[in-house]
């Protein structure tokens, strides 16, 4: 498995990831998504188009990185168009809370949108 | 692992994360043997995986030497089907704790794995009882 990072702005990065996503491969993955955490830069995209397995093991992590990405104020969006792994998601009930969809930039746009939710719910907050 | 026909593929893994690629492709090039479709393979390989991931990461304790940690995986070709069995000579546990964990959904703890294979198999069996290692079976028909 290959992990390329990608800052895409301040806030915002991409792990781009390619090959098997197993339990042997995925502390890399953890590792570096983590490193993105560590550096402040809470929303996270997975981009796993390149990916060409994944279990149950690479849905943990995800999730786990999803809770922790909310947490710190952001949120994680997964890119992935593979029929295959699409139908993990959908199986293990996570294609919703891991903001699934099928391109980077489609990615993007959801976090975007997720963060001009938020900060508009905090003005709001603001101004009452 | 019991004797198997002319048409079984047995192998035994070490019960190492980093055997779980040699699991996939045994299952793969069994699958296309036993004219599974190329989506019912990822979804067997996806089973397969899960069960030996179970091995790696529950089966043994300190007790167990590493270099008795192994995974025994049996490929049958079937008539439309195929099936798989993943035995260890680990720990085992309470099967009626697994049904247990799956009635709290994908979610509940320990079952993601095992609401995966269920999903992902036409059948699922698990053997197994505390000190007696663990033996799980699944079958995958074709599609087509």
């Amino acid at each position: 498995m290959k992990i390329r990072a990608e800052q895409l702005d301040e806030r915002m990065a991409v792990s781009h990831v390619a090959g098997e996503l197993d339990a042997y491969t995925a502390p890399d993955l953890r590792d570096a998504l983590e490193a993105h955490l560590q550096q402040g830069t809470a929303w996270i995209i997975a981009d796993l188009t390149s990916l060409t397995y994944l279990d149950s093991t690479g849905l943990g992590i995800l999730v786990g990185t999803a809770k922790k990405c909310r947490q710190a104020g952001g949120d994680l969006a997964v890119a992935c168009n593979r029929k295959n792994l699409l139908r993990i998601f959908q199986i293990s009930g996570t294609h919703e809370i891991l903001n699934v969809v099928e391109t980077v930039e489609a990615a993007r746009e959801r976090l975007e949108a997720l963060r001009a939710q938020r900060e508009e719910r905090t003005d709001g907050e603001a101004t009452s | 692992m019991s004797p198997k026909d002319a048409s079984t593929v047995e192998l035994v893994l070490p019960g190492k994360a980093e055997f779980l690629l040699v699991a996939r492709l045994a299952t793969s090039g069994v699958g296309l043997r036993a004219g599974l479709t190329v989506d019912d393979i990822d979804d067997l390989k996806v089973a397969v995986a899960e069960a030996c991931t179970n091995v790696i990461n529950h089966a043994f304790d300190d007790s167990i030497p590493e270099s008795e940690r192994r995974i025994l995986l049996s490929l049958s070709i079937g008539k439309n089907e195929m099936t798989v069995e993943v035995e260890d000579e680990g720990v085992g546990f309470d099967p009626n704790a697994l049904e247990r964990s799956q009635r709290d959904g994908l979610d509940g703890q320990g079952g993601l794995g095992f609401g995966l294979m269920r999903e992902l198999t036409d059948s699922l069996r698990v053997e197994s009882a505390p000190g007696s290692g663990t033996r799980v079976i699944m079958v995958k028909r074709a599609t087509r």
